[in-house]
């Protein structure tokens, strides 16, 4: 190398303030993370979260954003795996899709660390962090039943690749199947994406002329699925429910009728004990392989004892 | 001994037929999310149909796509990847990195392939979007979208005191007319409750007196000019409204403040579904272009959202052609409309009657919410920063210097000429 190149990098380095970090101090340890998509306010927080302890430690946390896209989760778990990291943390997009990354991981001997959406192969990971999903949706059809008497058509958003979505709409469904008057009017995958839920609602509004319920598997769904009722004039006497407890999702319910209820979530929580339990994992400690964190009905009758523009 | 041999033929076989077919493989490397710190769940699917179309066009030429790294993490991402002389042959460019890019030789000068490329009209882009990617002189990437500053107006707010939206050639004197009348206390509670403004700082008034800075090199500071003076001594007058209380964003979003400008991605993104949930519901809002100053214009600073080449690429001729069709293709321009919240650079694309549909898609009632001449206008008429190394660094300083200059009401005229020595030194070390 040139004494103009070594000029040229530093150079570099220093004027896009940068840091040696990834490849400098031998003892600092790098972990990798992959959620679904940092568009999504849940998924920055649980970033954070583990950012959060990581930085605490002087460590490194390399994020990688999939967009949506499982060939490209799966690409950039092999980069971690190429970069040596010591751990990985990952929310997968597809909760059996995803095996070959897994199975790349292990090889390596790189723990990864599941963070929540589970995946099938639980053996090629070292510990799952998710909420209780199944929970979420029992709590957002038992809400439903006593505002609507168990008389409803109900359009059911989801998410059929991610475990943490098909938890909650079994758990919405095991309530609902013991009431005869509700009805499941359309099933389809918005996936989790505010855009996509509006589109894919908009059809559905096209299709139905009564629709009493609409059950997101995430805020932004039922966010993407308030606009399209709203800008169809449709939104109306409409029982919206999401999940995550996100603060746009809770402003809402302060401030209208547009969201009913959403199932709190606690990102941070979870980033922050995924990456307690790594830094367990990595100095040999025992770890409990599925770790569960409890979710809570937020609605308009709650809503003033929680924290609004922020997630808990 | 026989698997040896297959495996021979088999090496030999891919290198003859990789020589024969002369396939080129590209590195795009592009940040994950939206250059507009808005929500965006679509960004990527510029890049990607760019890719798709762009690989069935030249058969010969493979992208491979870097993407993933968030925008946060992404200037650290390229610097190391340039530390390992394995940046990519094409690559986004954030505003804030350029000018380091440009100066020490990252980014290749694109003058040459500009002039020798008969199919390229450079007229085509606005010409506020093409000096956005030069730096000191030659050109060193090209724009794919530019974003202007706007003023968001609270009309309900406006409304309620009886006064007019302001018209788009406003000034100054209209706006702080307008401040002064809705600044007051509502609840009676003997505190002022409701603001004129936030957020309209000392860059936007110093641009909208169509003032800059800094000679087009770098070599001179010109914080002592009169028309800065001006923009410096009317924000401490702005100030002066609200007796020391301090005006956030969150006042603008509860409908206590009347103006606040922000980016036309933000309108765009806000204005219509589905974000128009999230942001402002609570009250009836519309953007008009910043007010003028007495020697200038109404439109501030101009964004861009840059894509290079590296100086290093061994497919020259290659990374030409697919910046080419990333910032120039018609399509692509058209989807900067579907799935970005920024404008084309093409003149052209933004005038277009598809851009009609595209900017009324999801407002209500299909309403055309924005003049596309206007906003042309609005482009050309905004301030492109000067680009030279040390910008970023004096830019710190001033915002630190300036802020105590406002926040201690000092003589605006005197702190500027003597900063302005101070700054004029820094330049030249």
């Amino acid at each position: 190398m040139t004494s103009k190149q070594l000029f040229i990098i530093s150079l570099v380095v220093v004027l896009l303030g940068t840091s040696f970090s990834v490849y400098g101090a031998p003892k600092q340890k790098v972990f990798g993370a992959t959620m679904h998509n940092l568009n999504n306010p849940f998924f920055v927080a649980l970033n954070e979260g583990i950012k959060q302890v990581v930085e605490s430690r002087g460590d490194k946390l390399i994020s990688f954003d999939p967009q949506q896209d499982l060939t490209r989760q799966i690409s950039g778990i092999e980069d971690f795996v190429s970069r040596k990291v010591d751990a990985i943390f990952v929310a997968a997009l597809d909760w059996k899709g995803i095996k070959p990354a897994l199975e790349t991981a292990k090889r390596a001997k790189i723990p990864v660390i599941v963070v929540d959406a589970p995946v099938y192969d639980v053996d090629l990971v070292a510990t799952t962090v998710a909420s209780d999903n199944w929970q979420a949706g029992v709590l957002c059809a038992e809400d439903m039943i006593k505002r609507t008497g168990g008389n409803a058509n109900i359009v059911i958003l989801h998410h059929p690749t991610a475990k943490s979505a098909i938890d909650r709409t079994e758990g919405f469904k095991s309530v609902i199947k013991k009431y005869p008057g509700c009805k499941i009017i359309a099933e389809q995958a918005a996936n989790g994406q505010l855009d996509q839920a509006m589109l894919v609602m908009e059809d559905i509004i096209q299709a139905h002329s009564k629709i009493d319920v609409v059950m997101g598997l995430n805020d932004p769904t039922a966010m993407g699925a308030i606009a399209a009722l709203e800008s169809a004039n449709r939104l109306k006497g409409v029982l919206v429910y999401g999940v995550d407890g996100s603060p746009d999702a809770k402003k809402m319910i302060k401030e209208g009728n547009k969201l009913t209820a959403t199932a709190s979530q606690f990102p941070s929580q979870i980033g922050l004990m995924g990456a307690e339990a790594a830094y367990k994992i990595l100095a040999g400690e025992e770890v409990s392989k599925d770790i569960k964190v409890p979710v809570k009905l937020i609605d308009k009758s709650n809503i003033d004892q929680h924290v609004i523009d922020q997630f808990e | 001994m026989l698997g040896f041999g297959c495996l021979v033929t088999i090496l030999l076989t891919v290198y003859i037929y990789n020589s024969s077919s002369g396939q080129i493989v590209l590195e795009f490397g592009d940040f994950a999310g939206s250059n507009w710190d808005i929500p965006n769940w679509s960004s990527s699917k510029i890049s990607d149909e760019a890719i798709a179309k762009f690989e069935a066009i030249h058969p010969r030429i493979k992208i491979k796509y870097l993407t993933g790294i968030p925008k946060s993490d992404y200037s650290e991402w390229l610097a190391q990847k340039i530390i390992k002389g394995k940046e990519p042959d094409v690559f986004c460019v954030l505003e804030s990195d350029f000018n380091t890019l440009a100066s020490i030789g990252i980014l290749k000068k694109l003058d040459g392939l500009i002039q020798n490329d008969l199919k390229f009209e450079m007229a085509k882009f606005y010409n506020n979007a093409v000096k956005s990617g030069q730096f000191s002189g030659p050109q060193y990437a090209l724009a794919r979208e530019v974003v202007p500053i706007l003023m968001f107006v609270n009309k309900t707010l406006l409304t309620k005191e009886g006064i007019a939206i302001p018209r788009d050639d406003w000034t100054w004197d209209d706006f702080y007319r307008i401040c002064q009348k809705v600044t007051k206390d509502t609840d009676g509670d003997g505190k002022i409750d409701q603001f004129g403004t936030v957020g309209f700082d000392w860059h936007h008034a110093v641009y909208t007196n169509g003032q800059q800075l800094f000679d087009p090199y770098g070599a001179k500071a010109m914080f002592d000019q009169p028309g800065v003076v001006e923009a410096i001594q009317f924000i401490q007058k702005l100030n002066r409204l609200n007796a020391n209380i301090r005006v956030t964003p969150d006042d603008y979003d509860n409908g206590k403040v009347a103006f606040r400008p922000f980016p036309f991605s933000a309108y765009r993104a806000y204005k219509s579904y589905p974000y128009r949930l999230i942001r402002y519901a609570q009250f009836e809002w519309e953007c008009v272009k910043l007010p003028r100053g007495p020697r200038g214009k109404n439109a501030s600073e101009l964004h861009s959202f840059l894509i290079g080449i590296s100086a290093r690429t061994k497919h020259q001729r290659e990374a030409w052609e697919f910046l080419k069709f990333l910032t120039y293709d018609w399509e692509m321009q058209m989807n900067i409309l579907k799935y970005s919240y920024g404008i084309p650079v093409l003149r052209e694309a933004t005038e277009s009657i598809e851009a009609d549909m595209a900017l009324s898609k999801y407002t209500p009632d299909q309403e055309i919410s924005v003049d596309k001449r206007l906003l042309s206008q609005v482009i050309e008429q905004s301030t492109v920063t000067p680009r030279f190394h040390k910008y970023d660094a004096a830019m710190n300083i001033a915002d630190n210097e300036i802020f105590r200059i406002i926040n201690d009401d000092m003589d605006a005229e005197t702190a500027l000429r003597s900063f302005n020595r101070y700054l004029g030194e820094y330049l030249i070390q």
